[in-house]
């Protein structure tokens, strides 16, 4: 009774809030700023909007979101790591049909999250989500594979040195412009042609460096997990 | 089914994602749900923003369609690394608590604290009657 009771009142709860928020809510007919966004689109070089958002006018809230990132990945090394060497599990090797068809599919994921880092100033995309899209590339590698083979293959601790270095320079490129007398979070390299893919170079080099950090991130959290678990 | 839209939908699951999070005792379902009201915040704010008839925010857009406000969905690309963050740091917690308490209930583990405290502290007692390191004994 008394859970019933406890679980009509969650209900009502919550089904309050969001229809207290929904229903004093204007919704939009569109874009009313258009002729901002068309601007917007030739200073950073990058027809993508969303992209020329976070990393041209907001660049400031995507560093502290790299930062975000990082914290999480030190703080899971540092919980799980900590713990000593003999109480972690050893792994236990897939099964062959997962083993064969993880072998097929990990170059093409792979390629995709260097497309979606490539491109993603000109199509749906971005350093963030190609990043995490070669980082399931990572994770069928290792199904396919075995762990320990991909960290030496990938150099152990050298990569996770990388992974500290990562936010620093992606720092750097934003400080970089106060070398040529531009304002701090301006675009670092001068503007192309907007619609190709040197179009924007600051907001490319910035998405291939985020999808890095985020590759590497995402890679040392995973081997974390496995050396924790010992499954995969 | 006009009324059908994303916020529409973006609410259900804020209810069911709340409800869960309150109701269901095991941490693990306790964090999917977690994820469930985030995913409906994204859902949310992506769909205040958009209309069935409009395009993606990519130039050069087609006369006389509008585009979709691309404000929200740079934004709501911060929420959903965020989100990625917080339910790995947090799987992490779940999983020391387990190998500690062997279980995902939080009321057991609630109960084992509890009991643990009060065997440290009845100790700490018995050895020190003053009691003052009795915060800093419990590991």
């Amino acid at each position: 009774m008394k859970r019933i009771v406890r679980t009509a009142l969650a209900i009502a709860l919550s089904l309050a809030a969001c229809g207290i928020v929904i229903f004093n809510l204007p919704i939009s007919e569109g874009a009313t700023h258009q002729n901002d966004m068309t601007r917007l689109a030739t200073e950073t070089g990058a027809p993508n909007l969303v992209s020329a958002i976070y990393l041209g006018a907001r660049l400031y809230d995507t560093l502290f979101e790299v930062l975000v990132f990082t914290v999480a990945v030190i703080g899971v090394r540092f919980y799980l790591l900590r713990r000593p060497s003999t109480a972690r599990a050893t792994p236990i090797p897939e099964s062959h049909v997962l083993q064969a068809s993880a072998q097929i599919l990990y170059p093409l994921t792979l390629i995709l999250g260097l497309y979606l880092a490539l491109f993603g100033h000109l199509s749906p995309g971005g350093g963030f989500s190609g990043g995490v899209v070669a980082a399931s590339g990572l994770l069928l590698c290792v199904m396919s594979i075995g762990a320990e083979t991909i960290y030496r293959r990938l150099s152990g601790a050298g990569i996770e040195r990388l992974e500290w270095a990562l936010p620093m320079v992606i720092v750097a490129v934003c400080v970089l412009p106060v070398v040529f007398t531009r304002p701090i979070l301006s675009n670092s390299l001068p503007v192309g042609q907007a619609g190709h893919v040197f179009g924007s170079p600051s907001i490319l080099l910035l998405n291939i460096l985020i999808g890095l950090k985020v590759l590497i991130g995402s890679w040392m959290v995973l081997y974390a997990f496995i050396l924790y678990r010992g499954e995969i | 089914m006009g009324w059908l839209g994303g916020t529409t939908v973006a609410m259900i699951l804020f209810a069911i994602g709340t409800t869960a999070l309150i109701v269901r005792r095991d941490l693990v379902i306790k964090l999917l749900a977690l994820g469930l009201v985030n995913s409906s915040g994204i859902l949310f704010l992506i769909s205040i923003r958009f209309q069935p008839k409009m395009e993606a925010p990519i130039l050069p857009a087609k006369v006389g369609i509008p585009i979709a406000d691309p404000l929200p969905q740079a934004l709501v690309l911060s929420a959903i690394v965020i989100n990625f963050a917080i339910l790995a740091l947090s799987l992490v917690f779940v999983m020391l608590l387990v190998e500690r308490y062997h279980s995902t209930d939080c009321a057991r583990i609630e109960h084992a604290v509890e009991t643990e405290k009060a065997t440290l502290g009845s100790q700490n007692l018995a050895a020190d009657p003053s009691g003052a390191d009795a915060q800093e004994a419990i590991p």
